[in-house]
């Protein structure tokens, strides 16, 4: 039948546009330079960490730090294919090989460290819950929230924490789970509920964008849990893990040493033989690990440094206008405190 | 091939449970194979037994942080059934009344019935669900400020209050706090989840119900006549049976879409299974067992309802199917036409004046006072709607990721699809041959352009979005079901067991699961399943999910509308000297079509917007890329406007094919009246 013929050349069509070159299985580093580019999971679309812009170009801390991993194994920060993920979908996009490295807004908890078969590379984001009320109900404490309906975004360790939180508090209370953050926002600024439970950094850029007036709005002083944000990669390739827990480090510690993406160049003179080390020029900490000497300088170049890349994607200059806060470095009050190149 | 024109015979019950066992062992059998061969962790279902640690919104037992996880699932699976039922309870009533109207001579009711069934039936339910959810949270007053309607109950944004008795004696609801507590209450998430789906259903219902009418061949009302049967009983005795013989399977697929579309609960925040499943894996990250637990469940819903269903539409259908018919009799016999423009006069007349206000504050919002570039802070100055948000992310919408020096390529291959389907839409141009061969070549077209080869840069599908992928995706999946379609419907009928049961198994898969969480397993296990590093391209392993339901879908209705061609109907073409082949694909196939029409469209367009699915392979179409932008904080406050172009998209995707697949439903019974006639009437 003529339907028959058409039927297969369309199949034919399909599997040849279909199958792209065949990659050899091994060490995910080998993998990675074989096929040429990084693929990074990343979220659906977060503001600040990950998020398509109006050319659909990726941007965002976690979008970042991929492109720190990626100058660093491939030389080139744009050589990263970005592959959006809900989040039930993450982990197992990741057990499966799909992507080479999880950088999508994921707390790093003990169950999921425990028993995954993956490893968290370190804290790239130290956020925490608060709530956000509307002042008019004169709440200025969590404690005086019992009873309270509070809006929720399923899918994260948001809604056993506020589980956690009022039970230990002997607090009751009742939940609006709402998947979309443009619905739940809308939802709560309309008055279904009388509070909003979120990250801190997600509550102030929330308010700031969306509340009709910021000072109708409080954040209670209250964090009511840790939410360390960490990439996350396969736990059976050591190596692979070694070179992204040290690329986050290297961001972290070249904030501390000074070094910049604009600076990089000049700083290879520097007479400290910690930034000759980072930078490659005294050699040894880039063999190590499978890598060439000149990455750290590679990645600077690539995407600055942490401090750099927080300013451009969360800090006071953006939309978002966060404070560096506890995403300080430990020498300016924060957490941030990165192992020494040696 | 003969086998296919025989009557339909329903099949032995025992053959249908057993098909559908086997659909379930054939998908466990899958799984653990897969997931062993993948060297998977191991599945493990041992997370069912622990502590939940989250709460859910509302359940109908009390139920507690500290409860095991099955006990939650357990608690939202009754919330499921739940909003199913009440939502069937609503939705059929509501199919019939809206193709009572439709299909009445009364004029302005048909375009009522019309202007209700288009815009909902071609837009993503998601999107409305968001609308009502919308209106209800921001119309209702807060807990503070409830309104009492009749003393006693109270209605606020939290809920509507019944007095309800508890042990000791009636509670009664009262403001305590934040929230108004005692009594029994109603949430608006549960209302707008009933009422959105039931709308959604129910338009869906109405063209299924329009078609079982449409089905009856004309001879047989004439024959009646002829034996000068009285109107009723013909109805009854004659065109209503053959009717639902047809209107069946159509309206049982739309009952388990109806159960497998209130997962999309966590949407407006109602705790159903679905969404109490993912919070559980979100903790422990268990997502294939997740996923097994799902395709279980809801084989086992499909399963219990497929049985229910039948039943249950077979006796209502008879009660209400009659009113419908004589209905429409009576309107046609009985009214002058010189009356009927009068009367449609008067209802236009007061349905402007009723409507005039409003259509002239949306125009003004949409229109007038709207800002149509600019950036956030000119939208928020502006009174009207904020189309800058559109114009903004224009790139995006459009294009998706695609490189951005390339963006020619997708404009072009978007604007090929639009006028294919334009040319579709031309009387003069429409010829089997000129068809096909215009359809070929605008999918390879559009595959050339965005894809690259032979003179183009290539582009990896995973940088493929917006509405050019959107658009493209609609045409080569409405393509690709009708080709799979009929030998699956065929293989149903089939008499042979060999052949009758794989196909039912493979029908059973594709329709009563949820096809996000087969493309999720899709998704999940085929990288593994492929040795050494081969990857099958995502997009079309998605392409080929959403093409696989809409073809069961399809094959359904087939099936459905070959059953309701009268077996005189072979006889008689064998009669007359065809082949069996022949007089399958020129006497049986095209009635059937046009039987089949009305509700074939209903798959296509269900088949259109499921493409929004490739979003679950990390791809982003039109709606992921609307979902990407409303995501951005500085038009956050817009997505309104987004969510309302979206919806005109789908629209403009969808609704041609409804008004397609009308013309050719009337002109292919305006053309060969006489041809058909004969042949029924030899039947008799």
């Amino acid at each position: 039948m003529m339907h028959l013929r058409r039927v297969s050349a369309a199949l034919g069509l399909f599997i040849a546009l279909g199958f792209p070159v065949m990659a050899h299985a091994g060490q995910t580093i080998d993998k990675i330079r074989t096929r040429g580019e990084l693929v990074c999971g990343v979220s659906q679309g977060s503001a600040g960490l990950s998020l398509p812009d109006s050319n659909g170009r990726w941007s965002g801390l976690d979008v970042d730090y991929c492109k720190a991993v990626a100058a660093a194994v491939l030389g080139d920060g744009e050589k990263v294919r970005f592959v959006p993920l809900s989040s039930a979908q993450r982990f197992a996009v990741l057990q499966n090989g799909e992507i080479d490295i999880l950088s999508r807004n994921t707390t790093w908890t003990s169950t999921r460290d425990a028993s995954l078969g993956l490893a968290f590379v370190g804290t790239i984001f130290y956020d925490g819950q608060a709530f956000l009320v509307p002042k008019k109900l004169g709440v200025t404490r969590a404690r005086q929230l019992d009873g309270a309906t509070v809006c929720v975004q399923p899918g994260t360790v948001n809604e056993q924490n506020l589980v956690d939180y009022f039970t230990a508090n002997n607090l009751k209370f009742k939940s609006v789970v709402i998947e979309s953050l443009p619905e739940l926002e809308a939802a709560f600024y309309a008055g279904r509920c009388d509070v909003y439970l979120s990250d801190a950094s997600t509550l102030s850029a929330s308010r700031a964008a969306r509340a009709p007036k910021i000072d109708d709005f409080l954040i209670l002083p209250e964090r009511i849990t840790k939410s360390p944000l960490s990439p996350v990669v396969r736990a059976d390739d050591p190596q692979w893990f070694a070179i992204t827990r040290w690329t986050l480090n290297l961001l972290i510690e070249a904030e501390e040493l000074g070094v910049t993406s604009r600076n990089v160049e000049q700083q290879k003179a520097s007479k400290d033989p910690a930034v000759q080390r980072l930078l490659g020029v005294a050699p040894g900490i880039g063999k190590a690990f499978g890598l060439d000497e000149t990455w750290g300088a590679r990645v600077i170049a690539a995407v600055g440094n942490y401090g750099e890349i927080f300013d451009r994607n969360l800090g006071p200059g953006t939309k978002l206008g966060l404070d560096r806060g506890l995403n300080a470095l430990w020498s300016k009050g924060g957490l941030l405190y990165a192992p020494p190149f040696q | 091939m003969t086998s296919a024109a025989l009557p339909a015979r329903a099949g032995s019950r025992t053959l249908q449970s057993i098909a559908r066992i086997g659909s379930a062992a054939t998908l466990l059998i899958l799984f653990a194979g897969i997931g062993s061969t993948v060297g998977w962790p191991g599945l493990r279902f041992d997370f069912l037994s622990q502590h939940s640690g989250f709460q859910i919104s509302e359940s109908l037992f009390q139920i507690g942080a500290d409860a095991p996880i099955w006990l939650m699932l357990i608690a939202g699976l009754i919330n499921t059934i739940r909003v199913s039922a009440m939502a069937m309870v609503l939705t059929i009533p509501l199919g019939i009344a809206l193709a009572l109207l439709r299909g009445s001579a009364f004029r302005p009711g048909r375009w009522l019935a019309t202007g209700v069934i288009e815009p909902i039936r071609n837009t993503p339910v998601l999107l409305q669900l968001f609308l009502w959810y919308g209106i209800v949270t921001q119309l209702l007053p807060g807990p503070r400020q409830a309104v009492e309607i009749p003393p006693g109950i109270l209605l606020c944004n939290r809920g509507l209050y019944f007095p309800w008795f508890d042990g000791s004696g009636v509670t009664w609801p009262k403001l305590a706090g934040f929230n108004i507590e005692g009594g029994l209450s109603i949430s608006p998430e549960f209302t707008v989840l009933v009422f959105g789906l039931a709308l959604f259903h129910g338009c869906y219902l109405a063209e299924i119900f329009r078609a079982g009418f449409l089905a009856v061949p004309r001879g047989q009302r004439d024959a009646a006549k002829a034996l000068s049967m009285p109107a009723f009983s013909t109805l009854r005795k004659i065109l209503l049976p053959q009717a639902l013989a047809f209107a069946l399977p159509s309206t049982a697929a739309q009952i388990l879409a109806l159960v497998k579309n209130s997962s999309l609960a966590i949407a407006i925040g109602f705790a159903d299974f679905v969404a109490v499943l993912n919070t559980s894996v979100n903790q422990n990250g268990r997502t294939l067992e997740g996923l097994i637990v799902i395709i279980l469940v809801f084989l086992g819903l499909n399963t219990l309802l497929g049985a229910a269903v039948e039943k249950g539409t077979r006796r209502f259908g008879k009660a209400t199917r009659g009113q419908l018919a004589v209905e429409r009799q009576s309107m046609e016999d009985r009214k002058p036409a010189g009356l009927r423009v009068c009367s449609d006069i008067a209802m236009i007349a007061t349905a402007t004046a009723i409507f005039l206000p409003a259509i002239v504050r949306i125009f003004r919002w949409g229109v007038l006072d709207a800002a149509w570039a600019g950036s956030p802070a000119d939208c928020a100055m502006a009174n009207g709607a904020c189309w800058a948000v559109v114009t903004e992310k224009a790139p995006l919408l459009l294009f998706g990721p695609f490189p951005g020096a390339e963006t020619w390529r997708p404009l072009i291959a978007t604007l090929l699809i639009i006028l294919f389907i334009i040319a579709l839409g031309i009387d003069r141009l429409r010829h089997a041959g000129v068809s096909l061969a215009a359809l070929a070549a605008t999918m390879i077209g559009w595959i050339w352009l965005l894809g690259g080869g032979a003179g183009l840069a290539s582009v990896p599908t995973n940088a493929w979005g917006g509405l050019s992928l959107t658009s493209g995706l609609a045409v080569a999946v409405v393509m690709g079901a009708c080709l799979l379609a009929l030998p699956l419907a065929l293989a149903r009928r089939s008499p042979h067991k060999t052949i009758h049961i794989p196909a039912v198994i493979f029908i059973e898969i594709f329709r009563g699961v949820p096809l996000v969480a087969l493309l999720l397993s899709a998704d999940i296990l085929i990288p593994g399943l492929l040795p050494s590093g081969w990857q099958f391209d995502k997009l079309w392993r998605a392409y080929a999910a959403i093409t696989l339901l809409a073809s069961v879908n399809l094959a359904e209705v087939m099936r459905g509308a070959l059953a309701a061609v009268a077996p005189g109907q072979t006889e008689a073409a064998r009669a007359l000297g065809l082949s069996a082949r022949r007089s399958f694909l020129l006497v049986i196939l095209p009635q059937a079509i046009r039987i089949a029409m009305p509700a074939l469209v209903n798959v296509f367009v269900g088949a259109i917007k499921d493409t929004s699915l490739v979003l679950i392979v990390g791809i982003l179409d039109i709606t992921g890329a609307a979902k990407a932008a409303v995501a951005d904080p500085a038009w956050r406050n817009f997505a309104p406007e987004i969510y309302l172009f979206l919806a005109a998209v789908y629209f403009a995707l969808c609704f041609p094919i409804g008004r397609l697949a009308r013309r050719m439903t009337d002109q292919t019974t305006a053309d060969s009246p006489s041809r058909k006639r004969s042949i029924s009437a030899a039947s008799l």
